[in-house]
């Protein structure tokens, strides 16, 4: 379970992003604003669910978030990383021999390698709870 | 490694929530240990042997 501290901070991220969302949708951008404000709603949601969750398993003395748990996101977070690196030498080594040039949005690529990243992580992890 | 945890556990009427409770971890561990895929740190083999008032090398084993 986090501190009141980090929980302050993650809800100042979240009012942040609502209030981005609420600005672009008032702006015009209304796909755009409405996902943001979609997004903030529905993390900060889940994020309530878990910490009334975690409370109810710390007030019976369980620890969702033991060794085991440390131990797995270890290893995910490792083999998240060298999933990465392989293919982005992949990607460079490919693409700069026989690739055509392309032209990207740095924001949206940004976008996209982190939702890659998320994705192999959830994924690594997933497996390794299985595992272990 | 293998351990007698399940076994113990059995023998002190205790489920397994109520183990993980005892030393501070999740089920889902107590579950990992007994089936042999999770090899605990020593400072929760020791809390398990508190437990059961035995000694470490009493509960897990090499094989």
């Amino acid at each position: 379970m986090r501190t009141n501290k980090q929980n302050l901070v993650v809800l100042i991220f979240i009012a942040c992003v609502f209030g981005i969302g609420l600005w672009n949708a008032l702006n015009g951008m209304i796909a755009f604003g409405a996902s943001l404000i979609g997004a903030s709603i529905a993390s900060g949601v889940l994020r309530y669910l878990k910490e009334k969750r975690i409370a109810k398993l710390k007030a019976k003395g369980l620890d969702p978030h033991d060794e085991r748990v440390a131990h797995i996101n270890g290893l995910a977070s490792i083999l998240t990383i060298n999933i990465i690196l392989f293919l982005m030498a992949i990607i460079v080594l490919v693409g700069s021999v026989i690739g055509p040039e392309v032209m990207f949005n740095p924001y949206d690529l940004l976008g996209f390698c982190l939702a890659i990243t998320v994705i192999i992580y959830l994924s690594t992890f997933y497996y390794y709870s299985k595992r272990f | 490694m293998k351990n007698k945890l399940k076994e113990l556990r059995e023998s002190f009427n205790l489920t397994q929530e109520e183990l993980a409770g005892r030393v501070g971890v999740s089920r889902q561990t107590i579950i990992s240990l007994e089936k042999g895929r999770y090899t605990p740190s020593l400072i929760l083999a020791f809390k398990l042997a508190h437990v059961f008032d035995l000694k470490v090398e009493d509960i897990f084993f090499m094989k």
